[in-house]
């Protein structure tokens, strides 16, 4: 529980995230392009250097989109749940919980079956089309509305009752899983329509496109700057809510703050790469072991933590299985499970508490 | 730090609260000033609203009507920060024992003098101050939990005194120490009244409020039924009604020789 050289610890994940990124920009169906023409097409993309030819160039940004969008995706993932986990004072809480990622995928899902059964040459992977806009944008209305209602529910006086707001996520979410599986249902003659659904169910971190970088991306940095208005009240909130607010701490002002980002991350998270469990359970996890309890270390180095694991989960699968590898859910879902049964047997003493 | 204005007053008048919209009153009409340099008790049987009236006074509820004021304002006017420069409050225990060092927690004081989120040599010289006042010097690199009843106590003082606020409000300190540290806890917080602060103490050691206490006032179902000076207060008059029977009153002389009354919890047979 000691802390222990949180910038050291800062330096070798930044290192790491660029070895994982240079590695895995340089590897690809198409094996013949390697990482100096994806290097390349990111200086012509930026007009440093001439556009490469046709399919070159629109390979080597489609594998550079896919790095950014899953270091944005980490990133915002292992940061929400390194908000919830300081909120509720509680090491097993995570995005999921609170229904956010679930509502998220309702929203799509609805979506989805809307402009399927309105058009039907819709396919989620088909960038002319408006649907994949569409489709994240109703992700983060569903992530918002379910932030909404959950944080409705679990307000009284202005104030939020974490227990309630546990209960309330447990509630949503199964409402929720019921949706989908019905959504699902309907869907399962439709093969396309299926894999679209699929898409968002399992998480997706290929065939992105710029406007999802840029949405990551751009909420992730509204996101960091909350980090510093929170990080030191956490630490405070270790004694209980009552006693940070003896100290000084606006604390319902921070519980919004901290809540709303974290919901505001998970929904840009599952917004643009569907489902994908376990970061944010994960990379604060691990950091705490490494650093310590404080806040003002795990959420700044959640952001390089985050992307660390999902970009190191992501090589190493295509490094075993080749290319046409497993979803990014799935993967996570595989070690996050596991890892999560650990985490409950080393903690039951504090489960029993709950 | 040092030119920072060490007294205020604390006053509460007609104080009133009820939990929930038409509950009882948990605190009905209560009214109370502590001056600088003062120390007043509070004490009363168990569920009198001692801790509630506590938890207003510290802002953590909102009373239903009476007003509060800090050093000549409004509790009300303070935000969060202000208000924990000139009001802290020493809680009976924690919800929650945190993993951290003493010296961490200690730290978490000086929370409302801090500028920016990182803390300079300033606030770590209100720590070690705020510690070696306590007498837990030593205990700066020892954890939390590892303490035992009685130093858990003093850091609990300390993190108080580390916010350098004026007024102290002190939630029943003596509870589960022993008799050694019961006195040294009350002669730290009488000390702390000397030094010209305001210190409201909820109590149920009537003897260390007698030896230590400028005022008492005597807490019954949300109200006062009794305010004075020890010797007006600890009264068979006063106590029997609301303890029941079963004390023995009588006198004692305290440091400074004057006589203070005592109160036994002692079953005599019936005259």
């Amino acid at each position: 529980m000691t802390q222990r050289h949180p910038i050291r610890l800062g330096v070798i994940l930044a290192a790491l995230l660029i070895a994982i990124a240079l590695v895995s920009l340089g590897l690809g169906p198409a094996a013949s392009i390697g990482l100096g023409d994806v290097l390349h097409a990111a200086a012509a993309k930026c007009g440093l250097a001439e556009t490469m030819p046709g399919s070159v160039q629109v390979i080597a940004e489609l594998r550079l989109y896919r790095l950014f969008v899953s270091i944005g995706v980490g990133a915002a993932l292992a940061l929400s749940g390194a908000l919830l986990q300081g909120v509720f004072r509680n090491q097993l809480a995570s995005p999921s919980i609170i229904g956010v990622t679930s509502g998220a995928s309702l929203g799509a899902s609805l979506m989805i079956l809307a402009i399927s059964s309105s058009s039907s040459f819709f396919l989620v992977g088909n960038a002319a089309s408006m649907g994949p806009l569409l489709v994240t944008l109703a992700a983060f209305i569903g992530a918002a509305v379910s932030t909404v209602i959950v944080t409705a529910f679990a307000t009284t006086g202005g104030r939020i009752s974490v227990p309630t707001l546990l209960l309330v996520g447990i509630a949503l979410n199964a409402i929720v899983g019921g949706a989908i599986a019905a959504i699902q249902r309907f869907a399962v003659e439709e093969a396309d329509l299926m894999r679209a659904l699929m898409t968002w169910t399992f998480g997706r971190l290929d065939d992105r496109a710029g406007y999802q970088v840029v949405t990551i991306w751009v909420g992730l940095a509204a996101a960091v700057m909350v980090i510093p208005r929170v990080a030191t009240e956490l630490d405070l909130f270790a004694a209980g809510e009552d006693d940070a607010h003896t100290l000084g701490v606006d604390t319902s002002r921070v519980k919004w703050l901290s809540l709303g980002c974290a919901a505001l991350c998970a929904a840009l998270a599952v917004s643009v790469a569907g489902q994908i469990g376990f970061i944010g359970l994960i990379a604060p996890h691990v950091l705490r072991r490494l650093v310590g309890t404080s806040n003002r270390h795990v959420l700044w180095l959640s952001l390089l933590a985050g992307p660390v694991l999902l970009c190191g989960a992501e090589l190493g699968q295509r490094l075993v299985f080749g290319h046409s590898p497993l979803p990014p859910g799935v993967i996570m879902s595989l070690i996050g499970g596991p890892f999560f049964l650990m985490l409950l047997m080393r903690n039951r003493s504090s489960v029993e508490g709950w | 730090m040092g030119s920072r204005n060490l007294s205020a007053e604390l006053v509460f008048d007609q104080l009133q609260f009820r939990y929930g919209e038409d509950g009882p009153l948990v605190v009905d009409g209560i009214s109370e000033a502590v001056a600088p340099g003062e120390l007043v008790s509070i004490i009363g049987p168990n569920g009198a609203g001692k801790s509630t009236l506590l938890r207003l006074l510290d802002g953590l509820e909102v009373p239903a009507a009476g007003s509060i004021d800090i050093g000549g304002r409004p509790l009300a006017s303070f935000d969060h920060r202000a208000r924990a420069r000139t009001l802290a409050f020493v809680p009976q225990f924690l919800d929650r024992v945190p993993q951290m060092h003493v010296a961490d927690f200690v730290l978490g004081g000086r929370y409302a003098h801090r500028s920016s989120w990182s803390h300079g040599p300033a606030d770590r010289d209100a720590v070690e101050k705020a510690l070696r006042s306590c007498d837990a010097t030593g205990l700066g690199a020892r954890l939390l939990a590892s303490l035992s009843g009685g130093q858990r106590q003093r850091v609990l003082v300390a993190r108080a005194l580390a916010q350098e606020a004026p007024i102290l409000l002190v939630d029943e300190p003596t509870n589960s120490l022993d008799p050694g540290h019961q006195l040294a806890i009350f002669e730290l917080l009488a000390n702390l009244a000397a030094e010209g602060r305001s210190v409201l103490v909820v109590t149920h050691d009537l003897n260390l409020a007698s030896q230590f206490s400028h005022r008492i006032a005597v807490m019954d179902s949300g109200r006062f039924v009794a305010s004075g000076t020890p010797a007006e207060v600890l009264t068979p008059e006063v106590l029997t009604p609301v303890y029941g029977t079963g004390l023995v009153f009588g006198q004692q002389p305290d440091l400074a020789g004057h006589p203070r009354p005592f109160v036994l919890s002692w079953r005599s047979p019936a005259p």
